[in-house]
């Protein structure tokens, strides 16, 4: 119930107009309905009654008929109107839902969408909202007009004779309380077969993402029998739910039927004590017929509604969902930023609790280019993504130009930080819009500047239709190194005060990472960059260079400084290269440099 | 390049496609048989309720019979029960048809999408895919579980009542059917009107979800690149095309309904008042009449019920379009008829002057030849784009050349059959992909019943035991989807690992060590030389120092080969790679020359 009137008061509120004029036309609808009986009665007693003045039949047969045929335009332009009227209705009130839906689970933060999986987000956005829409519509109009159908018919028959009308009623109660039971037991039925549909879409989007791997290790039988225990579990579901259905709609049906059984057998039992005319039963009997239609599709309606609450409360769950990473009240816009980024003993976990950061402490003078080295999974990704605030440190704060992130207003924090994630994302759009994502309306001339820099321009005007060319989803016809590139491009595009390349020439050649990092040297100038990398090369020339060892910062200072020390970064750099020396020395050849 | 796929064509109703729709029904033919046994009789029992009334009402009541009262109420009540019990039955049985049919739909679909090759999956966003498996089949499941048994239930009444009508009186009936033309007229003027708004209905509804697959995906750059007030902008126009293409079916079906509604009425005007004339000149009698008037009734009826149907088999046409079209979607790596099981692989592999492109004549390797013997390391090197991932591609057969051969031990890899070539050659790939699950289900992934310990034995020989054990649940730790709760290094060397378990014949390293440090890199470097001895290995790495102990090194340029032999030889030989190597290395080597 507080599901259905947060639903309604959300989404519908503003329609309340809507809902009123299609109310009335059901209104309309049925008394015309109720209205139908006397017209043909009408015409059939003319007949019967003056069979002697056959032109006054003729005429009256006539207008009648005319009348029936205007009773029939009349109740079509009402059902034309009221069917258009409540699946707008509906449709408004789906598109709101979605966008709604949307625009939060877009900005929900990161640590919601480590755990989120997308197929089940997008099953909440299309059949949950759908399920919800079917009820703001059909069931809701379905709903009233049954009920104005039951309460008119029953009210009619307990004012002509209300204890004939009490005893032919007494199913009722009856009645209700199979209704309540039915969404009862029906209620979370549904709700487990919406999961279910939930689970199924995420299985078939998972294997379908990760088909590459699937096909690699020829795991289709694996995969099938996964999804076969989706599919057989949403059969399963479904049958039970056939099953509570196909017994509580009969039921309903049987006991607004035990009020006809009622209306003779107690009818007769009067009529033949005397108390109760033939025309009495007939009566009776036409009104307990026009019941039948709105009891029988009460089960359904009811069935509607436990389905759309089983959606809305999925779909709440999901509005309900806090972002933890939003503007708070007193957030200041950062204008412009010259780039100084200090980490004030900064320790940060992720949800499984283990310290990722750990007392983390750096400053960041504007315009240095800083390197960070350290092993697989010590951390080195996590220090880039609390930059751009996607978490929150646990203690200790994170300051851009001496304004705590967390009171900086995060569109203009973020817009003042490029970012190339170690995970290179492109969206199925061309080149162009890749590059600009930042900016849809960026000139070509920006983009192509910055794709020269990630040196991918040279590639891109190979291609028949240059920047205009259209990649496929993550960028799917391009090789790993031109996607990495694209994603360098993208993040200069953005013209941002603080760079970070988390290990971006990861999948890079020799000759167009060192081509790369030149053009970076240039770009860097006037720019906070923080360099992410495996390699030394990388990371050579950066102004400092920062060594992570399981969250703490274990080696600091420039190239020479730390080729001093015989620490991590010295080995790390004779592995890299020591050797390597004596092989090119042994063949002969000095070093070019 | 073109990634998107083409929707259909407006073409009119599909028998093709009803076609196909009922021979899903075949399997259930009994229980469509019982179903519609069950409509009927329920539809006859409903029959039999005025029955009982005007027998009770004429014959008792009216005599005073209290006790034939009693007993007429009694059968009655039977009646109603019987009436619950076949219901139960005919509403199950529906949805159980409709059920299982889905559910075949559905395995089918997702059976195709296995078989289904990197071409298609190269053009189809996933969301479009998902469509098929969500939106597309609950349409199918609306006709299936009500319709079909309907149109069969509802026409047998209409065709009954038709002729106990002409029975009644011929020209009365033919009076009022000559509403039927009107009828079919709307029908058919609306058909073609509505088919197009249907499917183009479900073509927006599968564009916002490919929209909505894609932009959740990739929700951290959105995020980064602050575009989220211009992506709800697009969603809003893609949700809205959804909303307009809705509201024009809509707008048609509120037409369309009392359109119907309308005609019915006016049949039924024009019978009372044709039959009203008739009984006035007392040439039809007034009992005739009233019996007349009940039956069109009836008549219409079935007929607004059929309208209804329609409309669910227009949506159903529309859903079942699209999937049939995938389930059509041509496989275009398939297995020979004659595929023979590849015999475990000794590890010979030939590349016979191999050309391939993905599309067209755009080719991306051109004249590859290379002759690997079992047990060699070949390390692939050159340039972003020059062909490396694409050759080993075509090595498992995830493309098929376009020119030349491949061959395994002398086996051209068409020849054999897919499960049996791919079960033995284990690729990692250049972006490691892991399913939601525990760390231990993903390394288990290509060696299913692999054992704890043996899995364990290889995370310790490759060293990333220790960062496993680091985790709270250790080899049970949910990783979740793509893995996200690793870092990328970690996600790779669990790829990693689960390559070696699968225990291949031929390893493929396509980039697989790219984002993992030196040090860690060294430790796999040492337990591959004893996890790979006597297998064939291909090597794809930038970082030069990952390859220099290969036994032959081979430079790709352009999709061929410019260069091969071992670290020292094409240091020597001062080409391509000794280019490449001195531009990696010349920076550290000199050392304080900044
Ligand atoms: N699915 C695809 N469809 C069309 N073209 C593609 C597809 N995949 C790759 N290409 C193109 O084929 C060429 C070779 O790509 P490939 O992935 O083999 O390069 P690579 O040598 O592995 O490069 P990298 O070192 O960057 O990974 C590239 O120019 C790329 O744009
Ligand atoms: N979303 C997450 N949830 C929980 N733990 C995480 C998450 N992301 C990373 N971790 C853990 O945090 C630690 C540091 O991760 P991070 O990504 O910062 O490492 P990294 O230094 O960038 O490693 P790599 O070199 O592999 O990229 C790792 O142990 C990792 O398992
Ligand atoms: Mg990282
Ligand atoms: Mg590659």
């Amino acid at each position: 119930m507080r599901v259905l009137a947060r639903l309604f008061k959300a989404y519908a509120k503003h329609q309340w107009h809507l809902y009123v004029v299609t109310l009335f036309l059901i209104g309309v609808e049925v008394v015309l309905n109720v209205y139908l009986p006397q017209l043909s009665r009408a015409i059939v007693d003319t007949v019967v009654e003056s069979t002697s003045d056959l032109s006054f039949v003729r005429s009256y047969l006539f207008s009648q008929s005319l009348l029936y045929l205007v009773w029939g335009l009349i109740r079509s332009v009402v059902v034309f109107v009221e069917i258009y009227l409540f699946e707008k209705t509906a449709e408004t009130v789906s598109l709101k839902i979605r966008r709604d839906l949307y625009d939060h689970v877009q900005r929900l933060d990161f640590s919601f969408h480590n755990k989120a999986r997308t197929g089940d987000l997008m099953s909440r956005v299309t059949s949950d909202v759908q399920a919800m829409r079917e009820l703001a519509g059909f069931g809701i109009v379905q709903l009233v007009y049954c009920l104005l159908m039951i309460l008119l018919v029953v009210g009619w028959m307990v004012y002509c004779n209300p204890s004939y009308a009490l005893a032919c009623l007494m199913s009722m109660p009856l009645l209700l309380v199979a209704a309540v039971r039915y969404s009862a037991r029906s209620g979370p039925v549904f709700r487990a077969i919406q999961d279910q549909i939930a689970s199924m879409t995420a299985k078939v989007q998972e294997s379908v993402s990760g088909i590459r791997v699937v096909k690699a290790f020829a795991q289709e039988d694996h995969e099938r029998a996964q999804f076969g225990k989706e599919n057989d579990g949403i059969l399963a579901k479904n049958l039970q739910a056939a099953k509570i259905n196909a017994f509580y709609h009969p039921a309903m049906d049987f006991l607004a039927s035990l009020g006809g059984v009622g209306v003779i057998w107690y009818g007769g039992r009067l009529y033949m004590s005397g108390a109760l005319t033939a025309g009495d039963i007939t009566a009776f009997l036409s009104y307990l017929w026009m019941l039948i239609w709105p009891v029988r599709s009460m089960g359904w309606v009811i069935g509607m509604f436990q389905r759309g609450i089983a959606g809305s409360q999925r779909v709440f769950e999901v509005l309900d969902e806090r972002r933890r990473i939003s503007d708070s009240r007193g957030s200041t816009p950062l204008q412009r930023i010259t780039g100084r980024v200090h980490f004030d003993d900064v320790t940060f976990s992720y949800d499984s609790g283990e310290k990722v950061l750990d007392h983390f402490t750096l400053e960041i003078e504007p315009g240095e280019t800083i390197g960070v080295l350290g092993m697989t999974g010590s951390g080195k990704s996590t220090v880039g993504a609390l930059i751009p605030r996607f978490y929150d440190a646990d203690s200790g704060t994170i300051l851009v130009d001496g304004v705590d992130v967390r009171n900086a207003e995060l569109k203009s924090l973020r817009s003042h930080v490029g970012i190339v994630p170690q995970d290179t994302f492109l969206f199925s759009a061309s080149i162009r819009e890749n590059i600009a994502y930042h900016d849809p309306n960026m000139d070509l001339e920006r983009v192509i500047e910055a794709a020269k820099a990630a040196q991918i321009h040279d590639f891109v005007e190979t291609l028949p239709q240059r920047y205009e060319t259209v990649v496929g989803e993550r960028g799917i016809g391009l090789s790993g190194g031109q996607r990495q590139r694209v994603a360098i491009a993208r993040a200069i595009a953005t013209d941002p005060k603080i760079l970070i390349l988390d290990d971006s020439t990861a999948s890079v050649d020799a000759e167009t990472e060192s081509a790369i990092q030149e053009s970076l040297r240039e770009i860097a100038k006037g720019r906070t960059t923080i360099i992410i990398s495996q390699k030394v090369s990388s990371v050579r020339y950066a102004d400092r260079i920062v060594v992570l060892k399981d969250g703490r910062i274990v080696e600091l200072g420039t190239h020479e400084e730390l080729m001093a020390r015989d620490g991590f970064y010295s080995r790390l750099h004779a592995a890299q290269t020591g050797s390597d020396l004596s092989s090119i020395e042994a063949s002969g050849e000095g070093m070019v440099v | 390049m073109s990634f998107h796929d083409e929707e259909p064509q407006t073409r009119g109703f599909d028998p093709a496609i009803a076609r196909r729709l009922l021979g899903y029904l075949r399997p259930c033919t009994k229980q469509l048989v019982l179903a519609i046994v069950l409509v009927l009789s329920a539809s006859a029992i409903s029959l039999v309720g005025p029955l009982i009334t005007r027998m009770a009402v004429d014959d008792y009541i009216m005599v005073g019979n209290m006790r034939g009262l009693d007993l007429i109420m009694l059968a009655w009540l039977l009646v109603l029960g019987t009436n619950w019990f076949i219901s139960y039955w005919r509403i199950y049985t529906m949805s159980w048809i409709g059920q299982r049919v889905v559910h075949s739909i559905r395995r089918d679909l997702f059976e195709h999408l296995m078989r289904l090759s990197f071409d298609y999956y190269d053009k189809v966003p996933v969301g479009k895919t998902i469509t098929r498996f969500t939106s597309d089949v609950d349409r199918l499941n609306e006709l299936l579980t009500s319709g079909i048994v309907n149109v069969v239930s509802e026409s047998l009444m209409l065709i009954g009542i038709m002729v106990i009508m002409m029975r009644l009186d011929l020209r009365l009936a033919l009076l009022c059917f000559a509403v039927l033309p009107v009828l079919g007229y709307l029908v058919t003027g609306f058909r073609s009107k509505i088919t197009r708004s249907e499917r183009d209905e479900r073509t927006k509804v599968s564009e916002m979800n490919a929209y909505l697959q894609e932009n959740i995906s990739g929700v951290r750059v959105v995020q980064a690149f602050c575009r989220e007030d211009e992506n709800l902008r697009r969603f809003d126009k893609v949700s809205r095309a959804v909303y307009d293409a809705a509201m024009r079916v809509i707008y048609l079906f509120s037409f369309f309904w009392p359109c119907v509604d309308l005609t019915s009425v006016i049949g039924t005007v024009a019978v009372l008042w044709y039959g009203g004339l008739q009984v006035a000149n007392g040439s039809l009698s007034f009992g005739t009449l009233i019996a007349f008037i009940a039956y069109v009734g009836q008549f219409f009826g079935p007929i607004r019920n059929l309208s209804q149907v329609y409309r669910v088999l227009q949506r159903a046409m529309a859903g079942g379009e699209r999937i049939f079209r995938l389930l059509d979607t041509e496989v275009s790596i398939k297995e020979r008829p004659d595929a023979v099981e590849l015999p475990r692989i000794k590890g010979d592999v030939v590349f016979d002057n191999v050309y391939f492109a993905y599309e067209g004549d755009n080719y991306v390797i051109r004249g590859f030849d290379l002759d690997v013997k079992a047990g060699e390391t070949i390390a692939l090197v050159g340039h972003t784009g020059a062909g490396k991932t694409s050759i080993i591609n075509l090595l498992s057969r995830m493309y098929d050349v376009n020119e030349g051969r491949i061959l395994i031990d002398g086996h051209d890899v068409r020849d054999v059959t897919l499960s049996s070539l791919r079960k033995q050659v284990a690729i990692v790939l250049q972006e490691p992909f892991l399913f939601a699950g525990s760390i231990k289900e993903n390394l288990r992934y290509g060696k299913p019943d692999a054992s704890d310990s043996e899995i364990e034995s290889v995370c310790k020989r490759l060293g990333i035991d220790d960062f496993i054990r680091r985790f709270p649940l250790g080899y049970d730790t949910e990783v979740e989807e793509r893995g996200s709760k690793l870092s990328s290094g970690q996600r790779q060397l669990v790829s990693f690992a689960r390559a070696l378990l699968a225990d291949p014949a031929i390893l493929i390293l396509d980039e697989a060590t790219a984002s993992i440090d030196t040090y860690t890199e060294r430790l796999i470097q040492a337990a591959l030389r004893e996890l790979l001895k006597g297998r064939t290995s291909f090597v794809i790495a930038h970082r030069l120092s990952t390859i220099r102990e290969a036994d032959r090194i081979v430079v790709v340029e352009n999709g061929t080969i410019v260069e091969q032999g071992t670290h020292d030889q094409l240091i020597k030989a001062r080409g391509q790679y000794y280019h490449l190597y001195t531009m990696q290395y010349a920076r550290e080597l000199n050392v304080g020359a900044s």
